[in-house]
């Protein structure tokens, strides 16, 4: 299921939030509207935790992290860090990367298997990844753009890369992450996908702006749908009319 | 991403003209009409690529097998292959290549480049590589410069097109508005069915044209060229800045109740009133009319469709868009839009263009001959915005301006005004060269300006000698009088009037040229203008040219009379000069528009406030905010004004310095008088207050003794003299004597119904008694 949301009155809700499928980080609001909307819908599932990096509201730029692990940029302070830590599951691994591309959330997109990182990202950089995040690295880019953190959204299910993607890179980058990949926007026509919408393997959280063709498509592609045909109806259909009979 | 073949709008031929639709000479043109070639693209396009996009949606829901690299162009056998390869510099540089549009490199061309350097770090730039592909990236950008072309060209092309073309029996190509042939309701495809319709339409010559936006409505009705009615309205209904109507604005729920918005509200309301009573009127035109074309905002829709007798219906065919944007609903906007829905334009042969369409250039609407004009982009690219700003008034106008070269016109210029004007006019013909235009419009006004302007820059010359001294002074005056210095403040009048003593000696040596000259005029019996007057005197400042002019005058009456004293003299030369020092003191400083005195009366220097009315600050002066110093100060400051105003009661205007009354000596020693009994008064209240507090004080101490006496006794103690005090009680009450119950151990006085002091068993009526039988025991 796809919902909308606003983080006083900014549609960018990525960059205010980190989803993944064992914590939800959010930024520390003027009011508690953002979190709450988190909150009403993972609540019970996930950790929803208020978190800032380095002062900063702008978690989802920051720092990168899936089920396993996290990493935060070296301007994390070290309150930040241990609220961070006291606040997610103890299986998740926290990390302070020391790179010079501190925004690690514009380059670096990552789900639980595979990430995809910027070209220029250094190498112990990458070596963290493997270790902390236990995925494969990929050094790509997304329809000629470095900053494959903000224009690339992918989950274990599905993924979403901006309309300029050619058919052939599409279906690289699909082998690559080994998900189903659509070309998409969010927010109106926004192409800067991971900035527009947060997304695990059962929830995302896109822009107010986000039209309902839109939230179809990433509804579709992330596999997010409630009325998704089942396997009874797709696969075991034969079978069972079979026996039936 | 789609490719089509390459289509770019031509530019238009010199053969382009425009036509009325509604001229005779037109109809031989439209005589033969074919569908012109250009067209038949666009009616068959328009949906193919929105299907080929939703089938890549359909398909693309599936994980891709290809293992291959399109960055370095590789296949990979196994997913570990591939793994390695996303890890390795050759693919990281190969992706550097890519952002900059360069091609890649193949492993073996890498290997050859990067030598033995095993790794490239992460976080290195390498200028070599930059250099060593720059050729390849200018080819590329060349290339991908059409693509973009191309990209930019291609959304134009799936739309409808606003025009539709036509090819005459000449061969000619020629365009007609969409919007005349059908409405957008019920389009029209065939061919043969817009040429009939292209046919229709010379005779259908009765227009009418309604526009509305913001407030404003224009409206005609036309009759082929000729215009039948026309009306525009203003009312206010958008606000300043913020803009939207007062309406849309309350629809967001926002319901302002401002006197602004009442205003807006009302007038939107009056306005739709009238553009109906107005169309009401026109009915009778409207019926006849075959088109109706308007430009209205959605909000504004219901003024024309809605209400019981509102004036069109909301199916009416004759009714169309403007197809073009427009500018603000005036007559004149109302004339340039029927021109440019009722011109034909042709471009020329058909064979010229092929398939291409073709572009009309811009039209400008020409404002005094009502008549639309196409403007050729110049040989040389030059936008033609440059001469749009300059915008003639009329062709002749536009003419004359081409006509004459730009280094004739000082020559001519001067020429023509050398007949009228004095010759001070002389420097300022070069300065305006640049209005040509204007030269006939010249008149008196307008020199009258000029000779002002002429004025500030002498006097800014001699300024600029003095400002600097003048600065200084103006800064120190400043701190003297925020800090309270008097010695600085002292020391820079004392030199200001050294200053200005010395240039009025000066002054009086230029005089008395000046007073020859003068007595010369006078001797003719002409008044001396003041103007002149400065311009002989050319070597004062500005400052003192006022003053300068009256003492001239003043000593030019004497000097006619023939009484002139050097000692008169010199007596108006320091009272000129106090002026002086007063003109500099109550100039306005910084933005506030506060003076010296200001500054002085609002740090409560009262010594510093009293030296500058001693100069002749004004305290009258207000500053921006409308504040007299008076006002500003505290008590003391005040004082200061007041006192002054009691010793020199005619020298300023204190009603318009708010100083309510003078305060004399005699006054402030009553004044204190007053204040010193006052305060003896109240210190009398105070004593007499704490006494009787004390006195209370004391009685509640005394009780608090006894009770802690009582509470000090054992309970048996309390009971006996509980029992003392009822027999004294009894014994009142029946009048007996009163019998004595106990008695003082010491001084063997009564102490029946009291609390005793006592020490083991003694007990005594007071605790003198006490001590002294303790220290008789001892």
């Amino acid at each position: 299921m796809a919902v909308r949301a606003q983080f006083e009155g900014n549609n960018e809700i990525g960059v205010f939030s980190k989803l993944t499928n064992n914590y939800c980080l959010v930024g520390i609001g003027g009011s508690e509207n953002f979190y709450s909307v988190f909150e009403g819908e993972l609540g019970d599932t996930i950790p929803v935790v208020h978190a800032s990096i380095a002062g900063c509201r702008v978690i989802g730029r920051m720092c990168v992290g899936n089920r396993h692990g996290l990493l935060v940029p070296n301007t994390t302070t070290d309150q930040e860090l241990q609220h961070i830590r006291n606040a997610l599951p103890d299986s998740v691994k926290i990390y302070r990367a020391e790179e010079k591309l501190s925004a690690l959330g514009n380059v670096i997109a990552c789900n639980d298997y595979v990430a995809l990182v910027h070209p220029d990202l250094d190498r112990e950089t990458e070596d963290l990844l493997i270790d902390t995040l236990k995925v494969e690295v990929f050094r790509h880019t997304v329809a000629n753009n470095v900053l494959v953190g903000s224009y690339a959204v992918f989950s274990n299910r599905g993924g979403m890369v901006p309309p300029k993607t050619s058919v052939e890179d599409l279906d690289e980058l699909s082998s690559l992450l080994q998900v189903p990949l659509v070309a998409g926007t969010v927010n109106r026509g926004s192409d800067v996908l991971a900035a527009g919408m947060v997304v695990n393997d059962w929830m995302a959280v896109c822009g107010h702006d986000t039209t309902s063709t839109e939230v179809s498509v990433l509804e579709s592609v992330f596999k997010l749908s409630d009325h998704e045909p089942s396997q009874i109806q797709t696969k075991m259909r034969d079978a069972l009319v079979d026996t039936l009979s | 991403m789609e490719q089509g073949p390459k289509q770019r709008p031509c530019q238009p031929s010199s053969s382009y003209s425009i036509h009325s639709l509604f001229d005779k000479s037109t109809q031989v043109l439209l005589e033969g009409l074919n569908f012109a070639s250009c067209n038949s693209n666009n009616l068959t396009e328009i949906e193919e690529p929105a299907r080929s996009i939703e089938l890549e949606t359909e398909t693309k829901l599936s994980i891709s097998e290809s293992k291959f690299c399109n960055a370095c162009q590789t296949q990979f056998v196994d997913r570990e292959e591939q793994l390695l390869h996303y890890k390795s510099d050759w693919h990281r540089y190969n992706l550097h290549l890519r952002l900059r549009g360069a091609s890649s490199v193949t492993e073996d061309q890498f290997d050859i480049m990067s030598g033995d350097v095993s790794s490239i770090s992460g976080s290195d730039d390498d200028d070599e590589k930059d250099s060593q592909f720059e050729c390849m990236q200018n080819m590329e950008e060349s290339t991908s410069l059409s693509d973009n072309n191309l990209d930019v060209a291609s959304p134009a092309r799936q739309r409808e097109s606003h025009k539709v073309f036509f090819r005459n029996k000449n061969g000619d190509l020629m365009s007609f508005h969409r919007c005349l042939l059908h409405h957008k309701k019920n389009p029209i495809h065939e061919s043969n069915l817009l040429i009939a319709a292209t046919a229709e339409l010379p005779k259908k010559s009765k227009w009418a044209v309604l526009m509305v936006t913001c407030g404003h409505f224009a409206g005609a009705i036309f009759d082929g060229n000729e215009i039948l009615e026309h009306k525009t309205f203003h009312r206010y209904t958008v606000r300043k800045k913020r803009g939207t109507t007062q309406s849309s604005h309350d629809n967001k729920g926002q319901h302002a109740n401002s006197a602004g918005a009442n205003l807006r509200r009302y007038n939107e309301a009056a306005l739709v009133q009238e553009v109906q009573e107005l169309l009401s009127k026109w009915q009778d035109h409207l019926k006849s009319c075959n088109f109706v074309f308007v430009r209205i905002p959605v909000a504004n829709r219901g003024m024309f469709y809605a209400g019981k007798n509102a004036p069109f219906q909301k199916d009416d065919m004759r009714i169309r868009v403007i197809p073009f944007p427009t500018r603000r609903p005036t007559f004149s906007e109302l004339k340039r839009v029927h021109q440019m829905l009722s011109c034909v334009e042709c471009y020329g042969k058909e064979a010229d263009f092929g398939s291409t369409k073709p572009r009309s250039p811009r039209k400008y609407f020409d404002k005094v001959l009502g008549q639309l004009e196409v403007r050729h982009p110049s040989p040389e690219g030059e936008p033609q915005e440059n001469k749009n700003k300059t915008k003639p008034s009329s062709i002749k106008a536009r003419n004359a301006l081409q006509e004459c070269p730009p280094q004739d016109e000082p020559v001519k210029v001067q020429k023509n005004e050398d007949e009228d004007k004095i010759d001070m006019d002389l420097i300022e013909a070069t300065e305006e060269v640049s209005f040509l235009e204007l030269k006939e419009f010249e008149h008196s006004p307008k020199r009258k300006r000029n000779k002002v302007k002429e004025k500030d820059t002498k006097s800014k010359i001699v300024d600029l000698s003095l400002d600097e001294r003048e600065i200084r002074w103006k800064n120190s005056l400043y701190t003297a009088s925020k800090t309270g210095n008097e010695n600085i403040f002292n020391t820079i009048i004392n030199e200001m009037r050294t200053h200005y003593k010395e240039e009025m000696q000066n002054v009086i040596s230029t005089d008395s040229e000046a007073n020859c000259e003068s007595r010369q005029c006078f001797a003719s019996d002409q008044l001396l203008p003041r103007q002149d007057c400065l311009t002989i005197n050319s070597s004062q400042n500005g400052n003192t040219q006022l003053n300068q002019l009256d003492s001239c005058e003043s000593s030019l009456i004497e000097e006619s009379n023939g009484s002139i004293s050097a000692t008169s003299r010199t007596k108006s030369d320091s009272e000129a000069c106090l002026e002086q020092i007063a003109d500099f003191l109550n100039k306005p400083l910084g933005e506030g528009g506060q003076s010296l005195l200001h500054v002085a009366s609002r740090e409560n220097q009262d010594q510093l406030v009293l030296l500058l009315l001693q100069n002749g600050a004004n305290p009258a002066l207000k500053d921006k905010a409308g504040k007299v110093s008076y006002n500003l100060g505290g008590s003391e400051v005040r004082n200061v004004f007041r006192r002054f105003m009691s010793l020199w009661p005619d020298r300023y205007d204190y009603a318009a310095a708010q100083v309510p009354s003078p305060l004399t000596e005699e006054m402030e020693v009553e004044r204190k008088r007053k204040a010193a009994e006052k305060r003896k008064a109240k210190k009398k209240a105070a004593n007499e207050r704490n006494k009787e507090k004390k006195a209370a004080e004391a009685l509640v101490r005394e009780e608090q003794k006894e009770k802690d006496r009582f509470l000090a006794l054992s309970d048996r103690e309390k009971r006996a003299l509980a029992a003392e005090r009822r027999i004294l009680q009894q014994h009142t009450t029946e009048g007996s004597v009163k019998p004595v119950l106990s008695r003082c151990w010491q001084c063997a006085v009564d102490i029946t119904g009291k609390i005793p002091f006592e020490y083991s068993d003694y007990k005594f009526c007071s605790t003198k008694c006490l001590r002294e039988h303790r220290s008789k025991q001892r």
